[in-house]
Parts: C-alpha cells; structure tokens; sequence
C-alpha cells in the first residue's frame, strides 16, 4: 500500500473514531478464526441465548437482570472477517417523567450526574457490523506465525423513552439513539520466554435524544491468559484495565477481570458458556464500586458453509 | 567444437557452476561426542545433527561409552563447519540432552574438521511418543529450551521430515519439551496439534494408546491455534473442512 493511501486510511479511522462507539458484551462468542484453518472463504451464522445477572453495557451497569438472544453472522475471506450481529436484549424498561419545570424538561427518575457512571442504555435491539482483517505475527520458537486480528465495530441502538408529564399526566416519546463505534487490535510479545496476549481496544459511545444523553471514550488493555482444559471444560481468563471519560475520575477507572467456563456438547455442538465478570469502575462521586456480572448462555452455528478456494 | 556454440557454452558454465555449487554445499566432518560422566554409561545414543530428526548419523563408541565418533555429511546452504556454527544433541535412552554448539574446531592428521561436542550429565527422565496418523501424512517439531548459562547451550527446535504411518519420537523430556504435530494435507501446508495440550501427553498413562478420532482432531487443531484459542466459529469451521478427512485418526502412545 502507497505512504499517501496509508495515511489516508489512518486519517480516516481516527475522524471516525472522533465522531462515532464498545466492549464486547459478555455473551458474544469469540468468533476468531485463524485464516489458515481455511482455504476458501467461510460463511457461519450462529444463535446465542442465554441471560446475565448484573448486565453491564459497555462498563456501565444496568442494575438488573437480562435475557439476550443474539444472531451473529460472520463472513471469512482471506484474511479479512466481517460481521453482522443482532442482538435483542429484555429487561425491564423503567418508566420515566418528565417536568417542564422553567421551560427545560426535568426528568425522573433523575439521570446520574456527570460526575456518576452513566446508566447503561435500556434493553433492547441492537445491531453490530465488524470488519476485521488478520495480520501474521512472528510466533516464538518452533511455532508457526501468529495470527493478529485488527477490528472495527460500529454499534447501533434505538433507546425511546415514553416519559409522563407530571403536570398533565400525558405521554410523550423521545426517540433517541445510541452510536458507538469501535477499534481493536490483538497484540502478542513475549516476556522472558513467556508468551502475552492481549488486545488494545479503543471505542466511543454517543447517546442522543433521550432523557440522559451521555458519551463516553474507552482505552483499554485486555489480557488473554492462556487457557486451560479440566476435564471437559475450556477454562480461560482475561483482565481488562483501562480508562473510561465521561464519569468525573480520570485515569486507570476499570479493572475487569473475566473468567469463562466453556462446554462443548459433541453430540449437539453446542457450546454452553458460564462467564464471571467482576466490574470495578471509579467515578467522582462514587469512588470504586464492584459490579459482578454473571451470564449463562449457549451458542449454536446454525449454518455453516465453506466455499470451494479460488484457484489462482 | 563444443564451446563454439553459445547455447553449449552457457550449458557448460552452468554445469560448472553447479558442480561447483555442490563441492561447496556438502562437506564431510568428523564428530567427536563427549559425555560427563553419569550413573550409568548409555550403551546405544543417537545424535541429531543441526535440529534435523532425518540427520543422525551412526556413532561408534570408546571402551568406556563416554567418547562417541562418527562421520556427517555437511550440507547446510548457507556454509559449512567451522565458517558457521553446528549444532547438536544427544538421545541416550532413558534420557537426552540439551542442544549445543559444537567447540573449537579441531584437524584430523588429513586435515579434516572435527566438530567435537561436549554434553553435560541429564539425568532428567525421559519418555518415547509413538505416533500413528491415518490417513494423513505427518511431521512434528521438538522443542526443548536452553538451559541454565552454558556458552555453548542454545535452543533446540528440532524437525523431522514428511512421515507416514507410526514413527516413535525418542527420549522426549516431557513435559519440558514442546510437541508439535504437523497434519499434512498438502506438500507444504499442515494443521498443527500442540501435543503437549492433551491429557495423553501431560497426565501419560504408559502403554495406553489414545486415539484422536476426526472430532478430537479438530478439538486438538483448534486449541492448539495460538493466541484466541478455541472459538466456537473456528471449531464449527473446521469441522466442516474437508481437508481434514472423516476417517482422520491420530493415535499416541507414552512409554
């Protein structure tokens, strides 16, 4: 690729990135695939269902309890990926009104302040499209290469907001969004003879026209520790440290380790998944809090299809 | 005449060429392998030369089975010994030792190099992986960290060439030493398995075969893909992946 189109493409990620945001939500399956495992490009269509207790969106707790049903599409060619996710979240939806109190609409319950954490969105549907490619990465001695993936996500949600008027008692819908768009990038060193994988991950989230319009930018780390097998289950963990605006504290604000039990059931092919997700977030005006998220969801490729290689 | 034709001309410089090529590509070396004493004098070891499992030539031994020669043909592309450095490393039956570089290069009396290796005393344990793979052909890499701060030390990775059917890797130090199996479903592709990753390797019960059937093969592909590991899409695509055959079987024995 030419110097200029190289800098053309940076200089468009980062506008995009200021414009526009994500933390991959606890029930999203890894949807990595090594280009290698393929010689064709690859369609696969998968179902998650499932529910988490302590739902948090993008480091931001819901304070209660959601289901989720998810379809994840993804499109493998080569050595670039690209998604297209759905995902439908129920929960409770709580009521608001609204006091047209001076001319400027007061709501209640009210939003946290913007020194607090934000609420996170209201449940509902959600869509994702992802475009990723794969880079090779020397690996350590007597491996072969490693695969980094490089990904950008763009996330979008309608939040409506029916408010009541306290003064007339009449009922009025904001139709408000929530955009948030997403980079993130695989890493791989090696630390006295150990192997460290993470990903470096960067998002910003806006929320407009609704009752508690708030935006937020993430950089964060992530730490994949290697995973292990007991018994039939895949044990693996990840410790995520990063820092989120937008919540009155700045610096390091998030330590979130996440520890995923996963089960593959041969004879159906389903994949049964119990991750733990312990949330610290520090903000102006609460300090540290703990949030522990806890989800239980299976997933199930419901289509997949290998497409013959192109002969060169 | 012969070099009165251009064509002929270039044919003979090009001969010339490769024949001079070839002198420069293989030279024979003598090995002179010294071990420290241990316990017990191994009465049968094997060297692999240049972390090549298809280079071990035949050693003869001294009266103690300390002092082990023998003869290999140098055929490194990028130079020979002593203008680049050779590496080596022992299986001694029960046990191996680490990878050197051979020392100061010496002379016979008909000025042939000798490349004399000097092996500490390994008492680690060792054992033997008998590998069967149908009906893909296989190769496996064997890799084996320096260790301690010897000046001569360095890493092993040690490949052996395309196999077929049940071959038995010698003295591996498990679980210290990386297994790496190569499944071959073309001339020069392969999907790898980390073997160290199964329970057959790292909880060994000796003498029990484990055979890997067309799923545990894929289980084993996936998990052993570095970095994201097992994800329920690379697992699902590779089932589906013809070139890993529905009769596909791998089957490991410990000993």
């Amino acid at each position: 690729m030419r110097p200029h189109i190289q800098l053309f493409a940076v200089v468009v990620l980062l506008v995009a990135a200021s414009l526009t945001a994500q933390q991959r939500p606890i029930f999203d399956p890894d949807d990595f695939v090594d280009p290698r495992q393929h010689d064709g490009a690859a369609f696969i269509s998968r179902l998650v269902l499932g529910g988490a207790s302590g739902f948090v969106d993008d480091y931001r707790p819901l304070h209660q309890n959601a289901a989720v049903l998810e379809l994840a599409n993804s499109l493998y060619v080569r050595r670039v990926q690209l998604d297209y996710k759905i995902s439908d979240r129920s929960g409770k939806n709580n009521p608001v009104s609204v006091c047209g109190c001076a001319g400027n609409p007061i709501y209640f319950p009210t939003p946290p302040s913007r020194d607090s954490i934000p609420a996170a969105p209201p449940p509902g549907l959600k869509e994702t499209a992802q475009f990723a490619w794969y880079h090779a990465a020397d690996g350590g001695p007597a491996e072969p290469p490693v695969m980094l993936r490089y990904r950008m996500s763009w996330s979008w949600q309608p939040v409506d907001t029916d408010a009541t008027s306290i003064a007339t008692g009449a009922r009025s819908r904001l139709s408000g969004r929530e955009r948030s768009f997403g980079l993130d990038g695989d890493t791989y060193f090696r630390v006295v003879g150990h192997d460290v994988w993470g990903s470096l991950l960067y998002a910003r989230t806006v929320r407009t026209g609704t009752a508690d319009n708030r935006s937020q930018n993430e950089l964060a780390y992530m730490s994949r520790f290697p995973g292990r097998a007991a018994g039939p289950f895949l044990l693996r963990a990840t410790l995520t440290v990063g820092a989120v605006s937008g919540r009155g504290a700045s610096g390091i604000n998030v330590v979130n380790p996440a520890f995923e039990a996963f089960w593959r059931s041969r004879g159906t092919d389903m994949n049964v998944h119990l991750v733990w997700s312990p949330l610290a977030v520090r903000s102006g005006t609460e300090g540290w809090q703990t949030h522990h998220q806890i989800a239980l969801f299976i997933d199930r490729a419901l289509y997949v299809k290998l497409f013959r290689p192109r002969k060169d | 005449m012969f070099f009165r034709d251009p064509v002929s001309l270039a044919r003979a410089a090009t001969l010339i060429a490769i024949f001079c090529a070839v002198t420069v590509h293989a030279s024979t070396i003598k090995l002179r392998i010294v071990l420290d004493p241990c316990d017990r004098a191994p009465k049968d070891v094997r060297v692999v030369m240049n972390n090549d499992e298809n280079e071990q030539p035949p050693l003869d031994h001294d009266q103690t089975y300390r002092i082990w020669t023998g003869k290999w043909e140098d055929k490194r592309e990028g130079g020979q010994f002593p203008d680049v450095r050779l590496s080596a490393s022992v299986r001694l039956g029960g046990a191996r030792t680490d990878c050197e570089f051979a020392g100061k290069p010496e002379k016979d009396d008909h000025g042939v190099f000798i490349a004399v290796f000097k092996f500490a005393c390994d008492q680690n344990p060792t054992s033997d992986v008998t590998i069967k793979s149908e009906p893909f052909a296989f190769r496996y890499v064997r890799f084996l960290k320096k260790s301690g701060d010897k000046t001569l030390g360095c890493d092993c990775t040690e490949r052996s060439p395309s196999l077929n059917g049940t071959q038995t890797l010698l003295d591996t130090r498990l679980p210290m030493e990386v297994l790496r199996l190569g499944l071959e479903y073309s001339a020069s592709d392969a999907f790898w398995i980390q073997l160290n990753d199964l329970p057959v390797i790292h909880k060994p019960r000796k003498g029990i075969p484990v055979t890997l059937d067309h799923d545990g093969v894929v289980d084993a592909i996936v998990r052993s893909t570095p970095g994201e590991g097992f994800g329920p899409n690379a697992h699902d695509i590779v089932k589906v992946n013809p070139q890993i055959k529905p009769d596909t079987r791998v089957t490991l024995t410990v000993n």
